[in-house]
């Protein structure tokens, strides 16, 4: 303990009695002493500055905007207090429907891709050779630029030449064809269409990773007692995963609230913004109405929530996880 | 020896930012640099390109950096960004209207009303092109081109479903319009495509009806809150009443409200809808993809009981130049001579060659330079009673999303005309109390 510093200093007594006779010596070995101790500051302060220059500085820059009305380019920023904040929620339905969408985008995403991604998971590690092909397949939306995969949707969705509805008359639900992104009761759900097939692949392939860190001697084991396949599944594999799966419901928490690019491309957050979700709505906010005050306020109100949620999950999983 | 070697790090950490700061703010003296913004597109960068090699060559001290935007969106934001770090392009694109008004009001554009009274320009630029950079009597901008709203249309789709084309001299009825889309209907074919996702497609139709209802003075005066004018007025109303009548027509493509401005153009280009309501820009891409395109242009429809005169175009001059005021002086004096470089005779002929637009400015272009519908465009406009100013660029930004926004709500039908006649008046009574409006003496 009385090391704490970054470099081990060993002392004889006679050494310690010649220092402190000298007082520069007492000096220099004061500021060494100093210098040992906050090397580790010293060290980190490049990043720090870094830390405080591009995250500090902008979070408070966005408080300290959303108290304002302004327009970006005007000298005069009029403060108004949390009327940015008011007008949020008792004023704009675009952006209680935003909040909504977020909601329903990382319940949808959870809900769809972990169930589907432990069932592909169980599927590709069954059967090896199969199973590496479909991993590949299902991985593949991933690694593709998600404007381009907003690209390629939004023409596949097209009810002009559009491959989903081609699909559909095909297999002669020809009745169920329809101009997907511009419906306004279908458009939402096009969008979480095209989330999932980019995601599947990645939940799959994390939950491919936790499965198969456990020791195959379980499962033997377990077959040797005499559980069915069903059995295994529910007492062996479901609660090795269940870490795994807090995590993921977190990441789509998470991923939820930045959400921005695929929606923008695809929607705009149209039609009739009922695709907004929050980030996007505090696009057009800031710099399509040019109100970058209340953009600043969205701003603030996403950091909060996504901040809370986070912190009760982490507890959440904390007091689950070491039980 | 760990000790050591700490203080050696750290030491390197600090000797390498200091060596980096020096050398960052250690430039050797340099050329003059004018930053020269647009959201360009092929046809005018190449002009841009031209104008840069001719003025660097005459004046080998200076530097002329083009900075390309996608879009209008994306400059917009870039821009609103530069000055407010301060570092404003010297020379810049702007369509005037609101969005200019915001920037002169936050005194970052350069009075050029000098300049525009020398002797070459007041001969060269009209007065009248100059009314939408221009307020307190004060110039802000050198206006270059006009576009115009037409009916673009295919000749053959027309022929193919049996309706007459009214001449671009004469105008049709709006029984006669909806006649039409019955017609191509039934023939199959798209009647309009739009592009709904972007909003100011459809807007243009509101605009038209508007114009057409109420004549050419109900949006200046509505807008900048003369007396005894509201956005809830009846024929606001009406004209989104008349804009879903064709909305339910089954007017437009299937979708449109979600189409973008590519994909509507994919459907006009290939052939698949009729008629396509747009600005001369369209020309480029389509000679370029399809040179024998059956292309021509009609006028908007009348409305029945309108008082709007029917010769009036949706229109404006579009872009202009102007200079950021923000700079320093040597830069300014280069700017200006830049300026005067771009606007010489033969410079604004080639920008006419080479963007096929009609020009804002007295050059007389050889129409042998033009495609035969663009000459078609120019009398078009010329025999204009008025250029409506597109709603969304003559306002201040806030009105402009909520017209936009709501219109689209309309056509989506989660909003009534009433409603969206309310919300444009309940922003334009809140910018007036904010003082944004009104945006000039009417």
């Amino acid at each position: 303990m009385q090391n704490r510093g970054f470099c081990h200093l060993r002392r004889s007594s006679l050494e310690t009695k010649l220092e402190s006779q000298t007082t520069t010596f007492f000096i220099l070995k004061k500021l060494r002493y100093f210098i040992d101790r906050q090397a580790g500051l010293l060290m980190s302060l490049p990043a720090l500055i870094f830390a405080i220059l591009f995250i500090l500085y902008p979070l408070a820059q966005m408080f300290y905007l959303s108290l304002f009305r302004w327009n970006f380019v005007s000298p005069n920023m009029f403060f108004v207090g949390l009327e940015n904040f008011a007008r949020m929620f008792f004023n704009d339905p675009v952006y209680l429907r935003s909040l909504l969408n977020v909601l329903l985008l990382a319940a949808q995403s959870s809900a769809i891709q972990i169930p589907i991604g432990v069932a592909m998971a169980t599927i590709i590690i069954r059967h090896r050779r199969v199973g590496r092909a479909i991993w590949a397949i299902i991985f593949l939306p991933y690694v593709i630029s998600s404007v381009a995969v907003s690209l390629i949707w939004t023409w596949m969705y097209n009810p002009y030449f559009g491959s989903v509805n081609g699909f559909l008359q095909f297999i002669g639900l020809g009745f169920l064809a329809r101009p997907w992104l511009s419906d306004i009761n279908t458009a939402l759900i096009a969008i979480f269409g095209t989330v999932n097939w980019i995601y599947i692949g990645l939940t799959t392939t994390m939950i491919i990773a936790t499965l198969r860190s456990i020791p195959p001697s379980i499962f033997e084991s377990a077959r040797i007692d005499g559980l069915s396949g069903f059995q295994e599944f529910r007492k062996i594999t479901l609660p090795l995963l269940k870490e795994l799966i807090v995590v993921l419901v977190i990441i789509d928490i998470a991923g939820a609230f930045k959400f921005f690019d695929l929606i923008w491309v695809m929607t705009q957050g149209g039609p009739s913004d009922t695709t907004h979700v929050t980030t996007t709505w505090l696009y057009r906010a800031a710099f399509r109405a040019s109100e970058p005050g209340y953009g600043a306020a969205i701003g603030v109100t996403i950091f909060i929530f996504s901040f809370v949620i986070v912190q009760l999950l982490i507890k959440f999983t904390r007091s689950r996880l070491t039980r | 020896m760990r000790f050591v070697l700490a203080v050696v790090l750290v030491a390197v950490i600090v000797v390498a930012i200091g060596v980096a700061l020096l050398v960052g703010m250690q430039r050797p003296a340099e050329k003059i640099k004018i930053e020269w913004w647009d959201e360009w597109g092929e046809a005018r960068l190449k002009w841009a390109e031209e104008m840069e090699a001719a003025y660097e060559r005459a004046h080998p001290d200076v530097d002329i950096v083009i900075v390309e935007f996608a879009s209008d969106e994306e400059f917009k934001t870039k821009f609103e960004s530069a000055i407010a770090a301060g570092q404003p392009p010297a020379v810049f694109r702007t369509l005037g209207g609101g969005i200019l008004k915001s920037y002169v009001d936050g005194g970052h554009v350069e009075d050029l009303t000098a300049l525009l009274n020398e002797e070459w320009a007041v001969r060269q630029i009209p007065r009248t092109m100059l009314r939408q950079s221009t307020w307190n009597g004060r110039h802000y901008a050198v206006p270059f081109d006009l576009w115009a709203g037409h009916f673009y249309i295919n000749r053959e789709l027309f022929e193919r479903a049996g309706v007459q084309i009214p001449p671009i001299t004469t105008t049709w009825t709006w029984d006669e319009f909806k006649d039409a889309i019955r017609k191509f209907k039934e023939a199959g074919i798209i009647p309009i495509a739009v592009g709904g996702k972007d909003k100011w497609e459809l807007s243009f139709y509101y605009m038209y009806i508007v114009d057409r209802l109420a004549g050419s003075d109900a949006f200046r005066k509505t807008i900048n809150r003369a007396p005894g004018y509201s956005f809830t007025d009846e024929h606001w109303v009406r004209a989104g009443y008349l804009f879903k009548e064709i909305v339910d027509l089954g007017a437009f493509q299937e979708g449109f409200i979600g189409a973008s401005y590519d994909e509507a153009q994919n459907l006009f280009f290939t052939g698949k809808a009729a008629m396509w309501l747009q600005g001369p820009w369209i020309l480029g891409d389509l000679f370029a993809s399809f040179p024998d395109f059956p292309i021509d242009i009609i006028n908007f429809p009348t409305v029945p009981g309108g008082k709007g005169d029917p010769t009036m175009l949706l229109g404006a001059v579009q872009h202009h130049y102007a200079i950021a005021k923000n700079i320093p002086d040597n830069v300014k004096k280069v700017a200006y001579d830049f300026l005067r470089f771009i606007c010489k005779e033969e410079n604004v002929i080639r920008y006419a060659e080479l963007s096929a637009s009609p020009l804002a400015q007295n050059v007389r272009v050889p129409t042998e330079h033009y495609p035969a519908v663009l000459v078609k465009v120019i009398e078009s406009t010329s025999r204009a009673s008025w250029l409506q100013m597109a709603y969304d660029e003559y306002s201040p930004p806030k009105f402009a999303q909520v017209h936009l926004d709501s219109l689209a709500a309309v056509a989506a039908g989660t909003m009534t005309p009433e409603q969206m006649a309310e919300a444009q008046e309940r922003v334009a009574r809140e910018l007036a109390e904010q003082g944004i409006l009104p945006l000039e003496e009417v």
